[in-house]
């Protein structure tokens, strides 16, 4: 049997040793009082970490919608973009050159428009949080 | 697979343990509520992400990863932030004696950035050594060399505060 490393120790604690590897373990454990001195040592202390950890541990509110991740934004951008472009290239043909600069701000204007909707529409919907989980 | 069913595969790999990404999240960024805002982004993020993931692949592990960034991510926010301080504005006092997992995070937070990450993940993640190996992309055999160091830099760490 190969002596037992120091990081074996530890990996046997956790689980983590081939089942071969953790019956030889066991025997050196068993005949060896220093190796047994050690291995409880840092089993008391993986113990009490383990517990202090667990205890801050709480279930949190999350909401995966399938909504949230495909967000209704980017049309109504597409929407905005879409009036801004009319707007900028339609209205000073009809309305004279002069006044495409009056173009620009009703395009700003639709722009911000658009986003208002947008937003006010998600609030309403208010899809998150859609809770799993809770504290 | 698509949708619904996409939504019902993620949630079913990712609910058992949210209450430990909940304290590996606090332990980092030491507020509920920042941890809180943390799982979630991770939560929307990895679903993001979730076709790009190998099924062969330990999920806790590659999803740990992304917490970790979302953590991250938010702590260099608040400290931009707490270096900004707002007009009268004092940042609360502790009230009572810190609970033990304060402790636990103060010690690991000492430590090199190995050895604090890999005790983090293990002990408020609560991860396996082969979800420690893809969390970290290390190899198998490192997880448990560098935690076992890891293990003892704490205890020496405690062991020297406690004086």
């Amino acid at each position: 049997m190969n002596p037992i490393e120091p990081a074996e120790l530890s990996a046997y604690l956790d689980g983590e040793l081939s089942p071969r590897r953790a019956r030889e373990v066991e025997s050196a454990l068993a005949t060896d009082p220093a190796l047994r001195a050690e291995y409880e040592r840092l089993a008391a202390l993986d113990a009490s970490w383990r517990d202090a950890a667990r205890a801050a541990g709480f279930d949190p509110p999350v909401a995966v919608e399938e909504a949230q991740l495909t967000p209704g934004a980017w049309p109504a951008w597409a929407l905005a973009g879409l009036v801004a472009l009319l707007v900028i290239r339609i209205v000073p043909k009809f309305i004279g050159p002069a006044l495409a600069g009056a173009g620009l701000h009703a395009a700003a204007l639709a722009v911000i428009l658009a986003w208002a909707v947008v937003r006010l529409g998600r609030e309403a919907d208010d899809t998150y949080p859609a809770t799993r989980g809770g504290p | 697979m698509s949708g619904p069913r996409v939504e019902t595969e993620y949630w079913r790999l990712l609910e058992p343990w949210l209450a430990r990404a909940a304290g590996y999240a606090r332990s980092i960024l030491r507020d509920r509520h920042a941890a809180e805002d943390a799982v979630q982004q991770a939560a929307l993020r990895g679903f993001e992400r979730f076709a790009d993931f190998d099924a062969a692949r330990p999920f806790k592990g590659w999803w740990f990863a992304i917490l970790r960034n979302c953590c991250l991510d938010a702590l260099r926010r608040s400290r931009v932030r707490a270096a900004i301080p707002l007009d009268g504005h004092e940042p609360a006092a502790p009230v009572g004696p810190a609970p033990e997992w304060e402790a636990l995070a103060d010690g690991m937070e000492r430590l090199s950035p190995e050895h604090r990450e890999i005790l983090r993940l293990r002990y408020f993640g609560e991860l396996s050594y082969r979800e420690l190996a893809e969390a970290l992309a290390i190899p198998p055999g490192t997880v448990m060399s560098r935690l076992h160091l890891a293990r003892h830099s704490l205890a020496e760490q405690l062991r020297k505060e406690e004086r």
